[in-house]
């Protein structure tokens, strides 16, 4: 019944819909775009020419590159991917401080219980997080898939796709649609467990737009800091991506992730969330 | 009632949103492959002929013939013991891949004019993963019989036969998926594959007999 109510209260409310609008306004964008660059590349590729042999790079023209996730520069995608930490958070985020602020949650604890609540709260968070993230990538995929065909792409087009050895590749070359899902997947539980950060968070920091704003220039630093570190010759050959702010991408950008590190950060996340739920646990709810 | 009906509205609005998106993406997938190449895995020590398709390093070779004879993976250690060659220039070399195939020509009656550059001839790893990273010092070593040209290019008279050893370069950073890995490993147990031509019939000649246990037969 909580969890009702929670899952309403997160799907339902004007951060929701802002964080959802935003990605969805960036979805449609790089939408747009590929679909030009879709419609010159078509005729540069002459795919209903009279010579079979115009058309010898037609896997070119897939529609596993040319949605969201295989987008690397335009406008929509690369902010897309690079504000995601702060549209996950936004939509539900702010919540359980401002629930703590007005001593609403002391009342649900005693309706019901500690484990409910924090449950509930948890379970809202990561749908509402994964759901900011995913469901704008979802649609674009949708509309591209409705314009674009889904050839197999071919390992002789990775230079156009920019997909060659990371994080699940092989399947890309194999079965690109459970590449596409796999990461709209790997998308939604980063996102909903980084959501459920703030949980954490909002324990030490009253300002719930602190809160809000914490795990965005948290990978914002990281990403930074990545960056530096590899102006150093000794991290020069450094080939896996460490950072959140790209390794989500489908497409991957330059560097490959790597499925080591991608679980080091989901266990990171995973631990903090168990050891935050242990420790409220026994914590008094006068505090 | 009122909610039931708007319920039930939604529904409808969902089913039939649905059936559109998906007969929209039928149609448009419904010719998808037709100008597809196609592609054929050849076994080692099939002949594979190169025909009219295009290629890498056949934009002229019809009437030539392949077929995959012997493959070896070698360390740098191992080539310089063998050849007395070590790759001065290669940064973060891990080794060579030693594709040894023999090129018939069969009806190319353009000897001098038309053959085959075994420098371009892409090596593909499984299936997301292909290098022409190709040593013309070391192919020149190990082809006395080919005189020195860009790209491993030569060609045979009509009826000549040729064995030819195309050295691929190997190193870090092109083949790996995990950073525990370097790429000697997942050379060693991916399958290898000669891309021959590209198109339309996109001819893959594979380099271990089946049941062959990639790498350790060298």
């Amino acid at each position: 019944m909580l969890l009702k109510l929670e899952l309403k209260k997160a799907f339902w409310n004007r951060w929701f819909f802002l964080s959802l609008g935003i990605g969805l306004i960036c979805s449609v964008l790089s939408f747009i775009y590929n679909l030009s660059k879709y419609s010159v590349e078509n005729r540069f590729y002459d795919v209903y020419g009279m010579s079979p042999y115009k058309n010898h790079e037609v896997y070119v023209l897939t529609a596993f590159s040319y949605w969201i996730g295989g987008d690397f520069y335009s406008l929509g995608s690369v902010v897309f991917y690079f504000i995601f930490p702060l549209l996950a958070v936004l939509a539900f985020g702010w919540s359980y401080r401002e629930e703590k602020r007005v001593g609403y949650h002391k009342m649900l604890i005693s309706k019901t219980s500690r484990r409910t609540y924090y449950l509930s709260k948890s379970i809202a968070l990561f749908i509402s997080g994964g759901t900011v993230f995913v469901l704008p990538q979802l649609i674009n995929l949708v509309m591209t898939m409705c314009v674009i065909p889904m050839r197999l792409p071919l390992v002789e087009g990775s230079m156009y796709y920019g997909i060659f050895n990371g994080f699940l590749a092989p399947l890309f070359y194999s079965h690109p649609l459970v590449y596409v899902f796999g990461y709209l997947l790997l998308d939604f539980v980063f996102a909903g467990l980084l959501a459920n950060l703030t949980l954490f968070i909002a324990e030490f920091i009253k300002n719930q737009w602190i809160i809000v704003v914490l795990p965005f220039i948290f990978l914002l630093a990281f990403e930074q800091f990545l960056r530096l570190l590899y102006r150093f010759e000794a991290f020069r050959n450094i080939s896996a991506e460490f950072s959140p702010l790209t390794f989500l991408h489908a497409q991957g950008g330059g560097l490959r992730g790597d499925a080591f590190i991608i679980g080091v950060w989901l266990f990171v996340l995973f631990i903090s969330w168990i050891v935050y739920f242990i420790w409220v646990r026994k914590r008094d709810i006068l505090e | 009632m009122k909610l039931g009906l708007e319920k039930i509205l939604i529904i409808l609005i969902l089913i039939v949103a649905t059936i559109s998106i998906s007969w929209q993406i039928i149609q448009v997938n419904h010719n998808k492959d037709e100008f597809m190449p196609k592609t054929s895995v050849y076994q080692k020590g099939e002949v594979v002929t190169f025909g009219k398709n295009l290629g890498y390093a056949n934009w002229q070779a019809e009437g030539y013939e392949v077929s995959a004879k012997e493959t070896r993976v070698l360390l740098p250690d191992e080539v310089e013991k063998e050849y007395n060659y070590r790759n001065k220039e290669k940064t973060d070399l891990q080794g060579f891949c030693i594709v040894c195939i023999n090129v018939k020509n069969q009806s190319n009656q353009k000897a001098g004019e038309q053959g085959i550059s075994a420098g371009l001839i892409p090596l593909l790893v499984g299936v997301n993963q292909m290098t022409n990273n190709f040593d013309d010092e070391l192919f020149e070593l190990l082809n006395p019989d080919i005189p020195p040209t860009t790209f491993g290019g030569f060609s045979l008279n009509e009826g000549e036969n040729l064995d030819v050893y195309i050295p691929y370069v190997i190193n870090n950073g092109n083949f790996t998926n995990s950073i525990f890995e370097s790429d000697m490993d997942v050379l060693k147990r991916s399958n290898k594959y000669l891309m021959l031509t590209t198109y339309p019939e996109r001819k893959l000649l594979e380099l271990f007999e089946r049941g062959e246990v990639n790498g350790d037969n060298n």
